[in-house]
């Protein structure tokens, strides 16, 4: 078998589908040709890159249905757009939502009609999941949420106090989350039985607070408390323990590092938050 | 048939039928979708957004042409690859010199490689350097390869859903995802160091 030859069945070798007698040829010329096994165990490395390709969110842009529709409404031309307005109205930035608002200083709420930059996150599955940015207040975050369905946004915080409020389909929809305490606390925040997230939204002081034994929302709190940056729960069973040791300067690597062989994954987001899910 | 093909036949019908709320319904079921499989080619929202908005433009004047020999999802795949294909060729007679200028062999397209002037990666390469550069790799490859290791690594596709897609034999996506991984691992090889375990 030439090198040539190998080298087109690299892929069906790492698979596992390549058929026995052909498969021991290949290991019987790969452990004989130093140079082609490198270059074979370079390829391997190569596929686990590859193969964290779907794991990477990606940011769906706001404007993103009104481009669609603006593009087929261009297409059809005026004696046609008529018939397609009522949809590029539903699907265009309109009124705010309808809100229902609860007396209380730690839920500050902002309607948004103008277009933000970004819509929403989408992982593997296709649940619309709201997303959080941390803000230029340290204690606060920005919850933002939009979806073709109407939901109701419900918010707790730290005393147990919930707001709701009525969002409208395809109307961008925003929460600012505003912690007065000290130190880092909790917010549960839901808009669908599927979609519930926990944040944990830092106090108004950095805490000194490095290592530490609890639940996953002990230890959001306390990532929040020494870095100063919010971080999301979602999708993960939020009483699990875990010991950690936040010891360096870096969020994201100090809590890879504390949750690895956990199933966990830690994204750190480009709206500086840190989204800890299951893997 | 799963029950998402299910639904999107029914909602395709009605479509047919001159049905609109039908169409929108099947606009946002898989937009995001579609806008996820069009960034990761391209790296560029807005290049993904007009290449979203052109396939779902194309969809909506050749629905009444689709008889149901492919599923929805392989259809929609197939046009948007198409219409990235195009769109990068028009970027391409657009601009006469380009630092990834390609030219079309019989085995797809081929890319002129430019020195790299860049300075070589500090010995402690982070993770974020080593991703950087995994992604400029694969942005470098050919339009037709690039799509092929998106639609598998990224979107997950089968070899079978991705010779549906593309409408070409299983054999040949295989062999010619194979060729991609091993010019992707070519462009690698200058930051070899970055990928040592």
């Amino acid at each position: 078998m030439t090198a040539e030859k190998a080298r087109e069945h690299f892929s069906a070798l790492y698979e596992g589908t390549l058929e026995q007698g052909l498969r021991s040829v290949l290991e019987r010329k790969l452990s004989m040709d130093a140079s082609l096994q490198a270059e074979y165990k370079a390829f391997q490395r190569t596929m686990q890159m590859l193969d964290q390709m779907k794991d990477e969110p990606v940011e769906i842009p706001i404007y993103l249905s009104d481009r669609i529709a603006t593009r087929i409404e261009q297409a059809q031309g005026p004696r046609r757009g008529t018939l397609l307005s009522g949809w590029i109205g539903r699907l265009a930035l309109g009124a705010a939502a309808t809100l229902v608002l609860a007396a209380t200083a730690r839920t500050i709420l902002v309607n948004n009609s103008a277009p933000v930059a970004q819509a929403g996150l989408i992982g593997v599955s296709a649940v619309v999941s709201p997303t959080v940015e941390s803000t230029s207040s340290r204690n606060q975050a920005m919850v933002r949420y939009f979806d073709a369905r109407p939901a109701v946004c419900t918010v707790k915080d730290a005393e147990g106090t919930l707001s709701r409020y009525q969002t409208t389909p395809n109307t961008p929809f925003s929460v600012k989350l505003d912690n007065p305490n000290q130190e880092a606390s909790i917010f549960e925040v839901q808009f669908r039985a599927d979609s519930g997230i926990i944040i944990a939204v830092p106090g108004q002081k950095l805490q000194v607070s490095s290592t530490g034994t609890g639940t996953l929302k002990n230890f959001a709190l306390a990532i929040a408390d020494r870095y100063g940056i919010p971080v999301v729960l979602s999708r993960v069973d939020d009483s699990r323990t875990v010991n950690w040791n936040l010891s360096g300067t870096d969020a994201h690597a100090d809590a890879t590092r504390a949750v690895s062989g956990e199933n966990l994954t830690v994204t750190l987001t480009s709206k500086d938050t840190l989204l800890i899910s299951d893997r | 048939m799963s029950e998402s093909s299910q639904e999107d036949q029914l909602l395709i019908q009605r479509a047919q039928g001159g049905d609109r709320s039908s169409f929108n319904a099947l606009v946002r079921k898989y937009e995001q979708k579609a806008y996820q499989y069009a960034y990761r080619l391209t790296r560029n929202q807005e290049e993904a957004a007009d290449i979203v908005a052109e396939a779902f433009f194309r969809i909506f004047n050749a629905l009444h042409n689709f008889r149901g020999n492919s599923t929805f999802n392989t259809w929609l795949y197939r046009i948007l690859t198409n219409c990235y294909l195009d769109h990068r060729k028009k970027e391409r007679l657009r601009t006469h010199s380009s630092l990834d200028s390609s030219f079309a062999t019989s085995e797809g397209e081929m890319t002129i490689e430019v020195e790299d002037t860049r300075p070589l990666p500090d010995e402690q390469a982070t993770r974020e350097v080593r991703n950087e550069r995994f992604e400029e790799a694969v942005l470098s490859l050919p339009e037709f390869q690039r799509a092929l290791i998106v639609m598998y690594h990224g979107e997950n596709m089968s070899y079978e859903e991705m010779a549906a897609a593309l409408d070409l034999p299983v054999g040949t996506i295989k062999s010619r995802l194979n060729r991609a991984r091993l010019v992707l691992r070519e462009r690698l090889v200058k930051d070899e160091e970055l990928f040592q375990p």
